[in-house]
């Protein structure tokens, strides 16, 4: 029975406190600016920002607190319990107009040709709380207008409030000092080393985080407004981690992109390569219809005559060579319906097995049974440690390389290993320098020396895997004595890290599919797959995987777009007609991909080297003109949305593959929209079919790896590398 | 510009004392420092990356402390102490007649190269307000109407021949070592004025 009037206890480790007479609870150690903001109250801030450790530079969000002698700032103060908190009442009212009045002291009136202006926290906040009226009637401090801090930023100062945001997200995220502060008090000024550039890879962030119009972006400076432009989510499409931004357009040109914040992905940054890399949309020179070669010359042709020679050359090539003379390569960067589309007008209309994404992921199957990344990025920051093998996230997957010092940060223990030095060195608590050749060495070393000294957990071992004893017998020949022989590093520091990587707590193991030399990639896989369950990355808590690179090389894997045996277009038996849609092998030095070829169909944004010497061109749309999905590196699935229209007549991609289907086969092809490409698409691929395709707009959804029953093993894990003649990386 | 040998020993004997690669930025670039008084970008480049660190940082440090110099310095800095305790005591009279003596150029510094006149804020030393730091040393209380002659006594010491003067120019090289200036004994008979031991 209901026991009458006590309140219920709140729950351990909560807080309840009043903040402007309501009572709030929220965990313990809760700042005070996030425990009003939960309650839907809002304190004004400049220097205090969530991602950032608080300073209480700003002095903005001071609030009164009972039974305290002074005015407290709430992006500092910890809640706790019983505290009465006003933050409208009239002390702190006048406080916050006082501020704002030394903030605006030497603040220039010139919002009018201020690219903040619109979408500025001092405008509002000055608005909301601020003074109306200036106290001060000196001259307001000047300096020369905006200096160039890198081709990308320019730095304001008199409009700078010394909030310190941007030099701490440098300090902070990704650790590069790439910013500083310079003089001291009230002469202080944002600057870098003269002579040197604001040379960060990440640099563009601090033109979003500044609350003024201090820092702007030199490609967007006096372009638009912000309330003339039109915002549409999208997601980036320059690596595979899948950022989230907003395509910013007016006049259908892209004028800028700016972070859409999905947390989990991409924690709302977004590295300077993703911002700033547009113009290409809105260049001029795209090709914007198609393009027939006559007496030698390309010339414009209309769709139906491009696309009907491109069928019945492809259809004829069938015909007289066999299905597998026509081939096609569709890039990496194409969205899952468009390389579903392009697989089934190669295997399903032609009944050509020739058919591959570029840039290649090479296979890498996990202990799962599928090619795909065990884990999530956000699981990451719960490591107790990663191991890194072969792999520099800051040139591959830059925003991934945040989420890894973030995880460093948070106590996990990081393992590099690589050829070269990495940018996360610095945070690692072991960094290795070993070459790609002596990788699978290393990997299955450290595999037999946590096995040998019983370092691995014997319970999940013994209850989730099979096949131990086998792999132990070929294990064993790698004692760390032949490593270190092999490596070049001292047998005591291989034995030191491997013991390292055995000790509990979640673990994550992130490896390079492809290493560059003569290896053996499937005793390099071995190696890794025994690795990973010795020390546990495969468990729930844990991650696993190959990174790959493009921002959809996991959804050509998942849609099987490779081919089988030597087919390849790429590398294998030419074919005699070939279809290439974003692919320029002759720009990427593989002018033999094209040897043989004798009708070529490319289709691209730009007049390529390969282009030129097609027979028939296609325009292609870029990703800020289309709609479909992509698959990032952790296997979720994102929307895109079209932004802009395509230059002149060019039509989305997913068209031009179905209007050659239609042309190709009787029927199978009739798809009105992406959408209903999707639909067959998700009904063909289980993982897919389990995805709701509403969720992939709102920060999109990872597809579930199958149950490990439904691998290989019974129901358990193997062990790989005894499955191997001779023992995995010998 | 390298830094000389000496430098470089004593900014590696300051490293070794010290568990971490920045704690060991500030008294080298004072080191640094004891080349040519002050410290061109150069300077500060070197000594960052002599210690594995980025050279921003070193140039913050550089310009927020008021003992560091960016600039080409006389050989006498003189920072006059603004802070309230002193401001209340007179020391914008102060700085006003050490303006009036000196005639210091945009940089603060005078035309002989002697002197560098600059604005602090607070040395802690409000006992003897208003009060200002020469060089290594802490000079108050001040009076506005006796600073010719505290300048007067400078410039006298600075005539024995034992003076660097304005080093503005690199090609000139370090300046001869003569151990260091105990300004203390120079300034005995100062009129009202109090040198901190």
């Amino acid at each position: 029975m209901v026991q009458e009037a006590t309140k219920p206890a709140a729950p351990p480790n909560t807080v309840t406190l009043t903040i402007d007479e309501r009572e709030i609870t929220v965990p313990k150690g809760t700042l005070l600016v996030e425990a009003a903001k939960s309650a839907g109250i809002d304190i004004p801030v400049f220097c205090y920002e969530p991602r950032l450790a608080p300073v209480g530079a700003c002095r903005m969000c001071l609030v009164e607190i009972e039974k305290m002698p002074r005015l407290q700032t709430a992006c500092t103060t910890p809640v706790a319990d019983g505290m009465i908190v006003r933050t409208n009442a009239e002390k702190s009212r006048a406080a916050q107009s006082d501020v704002l009045g030394m903030l605006l002291a030497n603040h220039p009136l010139d919002c009018p040709v201020c690219d903040k202006g619109g979408e500025c926290p001092l405008q509002d906040t000055t608005f909301n709380y601020g003074p109306g009226i200036s106290k001060f009637i000196e001259p307001k401090r000047t300096f020369p207008k905006p200096i160039p801090l890198s081709p990308l930023i320019a730095l304001d100062r008199e409009r700078c409030i010394m909030c310190y945001r941007c030099v701490r997200f440098q300090r902070e995220i990704p650790g590069d000092e790439a910013l500083t502060v310079i003089d001291r008090g009230s002469h202080s000024e944002i600057a870098v080393t003269e002579g040197r550039d604001f040379d960060s890879p990440f640099s563009g962030n601090t033109i979003e985080l500044c609350p003024v119009g201090a820092l702007t972006s030199i490609p967007f400076r006096f372009r638009a407004r912000p309330w003339d432009l039109t915002k549409v989510p999208s997601v980036c499409d320059k690596c595979s981690v899948g950022c989230n931004l907003n395509v910013e357009y007016r006049n259908n040109a892209v004028l800028r992109l700016t972070a859409h914040p999905n947390p989990p992905v991409d924690d709302g940054w977004l590295c300077d390569h993703g911002r700033f890399t547009y113009d290409y949309v809105n260049d001029k020179n795209r090709i914007d219809r198609p393009l027939i070669r006559r007496n030698g010359q390309l010339v414009p042709a209309t769709w139906d005559e491009a696309l009907d020679l491109a069928a019945q050359r492809f259809r004829d090539t069938a015909d007289r060579a066999g299905n597998d003379a026509v081939g096609g390569v569709i890039s990496a960067r194409a969205t899952n319906e468009e390389l579903y589309l392009f697989g089934k007008l190669f295997r399903g209309a032609l009944g050509s097995q020739a058919v591959d994404h570029y840039p290649r992921t090479g296979s890498a199957i996990g202990p799962f049974g599928v090619d795909a990344l065990h884990g999530s990025i956000e699981a990451l920051e719960r490591m107790g440690t990663i191991v890194l093998l072969g792999v520099d996230p800051l040139k591959e997957q830059p925003v991934l390389n945040l989420r890894l010092r973030k995880a460093a940060k948070n106590g996990a223990r990081l393992v590099v290993v690589s050829p070269e030095a990495n940018d996360l060195d610095p945070v690692a608590a072991h960094a290795l320098r070993v070459p790609h050749a002596a990788l699978p060495t290393l990997a299955a070393t450290w595999a037999n020396l946590i096995v040998t000294e019983g370092l691995h957990d014997a319970e999940f071992i013994g209850g989730r895997t099979a096949g131990l004893d086998r792999a132990r017998a070929t294990l064993v020949d790698f004692t760390v004595e032949r490593a270190a022989s092999v490596i070049g590093l001292s047998a005591e520091l291989i034995a030191a890290v491997g013991r390292a990587l055995a000790a509990q707590g979640p673990s994550a193991l992130l490896f390079r599919r492809e290493l560059s030399g003569t290896i053996d990639h499937a005793q390099w896989f071995a190696a890794l797959n025994d690795l990973s369950l010795l020390i546990g990355a495969t468990k729930e808590d844990g991650v696993f995987g190959g990174l790959v690179t493009q921002n959809n090389s996991q959804g050509a894997i998942d849609l099987g777009i490779a081919p089988e045996g030597d087919a390849s277009p790429f590398g294998g038996k030419a074919p005699s007609a070939l279809y290439l849609l974003g692919v320029d092998p002759l720009g990427d030095g593989r002018a033999e991909a094209l040897d043989g070829v004798d009708f070529l169909v490319v289709q691209e944004l730009f007049l390529t080297d390969t282009a030129r010497r097609a027979d028939v061109v296609f325009p292609a749309v870029s990703w800020a003109e289309k709609e479909g999905t992509y698959t990032n590196l952790e296997r979720r699935v994102q929307r895109i949305r079209p932004a802009v229209r395509p230059p002149g007549e060019a039509r989305p991609d997913w068209r031009v593959i179905r209007d050659l289907g239609k042309r190709l086969a009787p029927n199978g092809f009739a798809f009105t929209s992406p959408t209903a490409v999707w639909q067959e698409l998700a009904a063909a691929v289980p993982a897919y079919g389990q995805l709701s395709y509403g969720a992939l707009g709102r920060g999109g959804q990872q597809w579930a790896l199958p149950h490990i029953g439904d691998g290989n093993g019974g129901g358990r894990f193997t062990f790989r590398s005894g499955d191997l003649e001779g023992g995995a990386g010998r | 510009m390298a830094l000389a040998p000496e430098t470089i020993a004593e900014i590696e004997r300051i490293r070794a004392a010290l568990p971490e690669a920045r704690s060991a930025l500030l008294p080298s670039l004072k080191a640094a420092q004891g080349e040519r008084g002050w410290l061109p970008q150069e300077t500060i480049k070197e000594v960052a990356e002599m210690l594995g660190l980025d050279p921003n940082p070193a140039y913050m440090l550089a310009t927020f402390y008021t003992m560091l110099h960016t600039e080409p310095v006389g050989h006498y800095v003189l920072e006059v102490c603004r802070s309230l305790p002193c401001y209340l005591r007179g020391s914008d009279g102060v700085t006003e007649a050490l303006r009036a003596e000196l005639q210091p150029d945009e940089h603060g510094n005078s035309a002989d190269g002697l002197f560098s006149l600059k604005i602090g804020e607070c040395l802690g030393d409000c006992p003897h307000a208003p009060m200002m730091r020469v060089n290594d040393d802490f000079v108050g209380p001040l009076d506005a109407a006796t600073i010719p002659e505290t300048l007067a006594i400078l410039r006298r010491r600075a005539e024995g021949g034992r003076v660097r003067g304005l080093m503005a120019d690199p090609a000139a090289g370090p300046a001869p070592n003569e151990g260091p200036l105990t300004f203390s004994n120079a300034i005995q008979s100062l009129p009202l004025t109090r040198v901190r031991d």
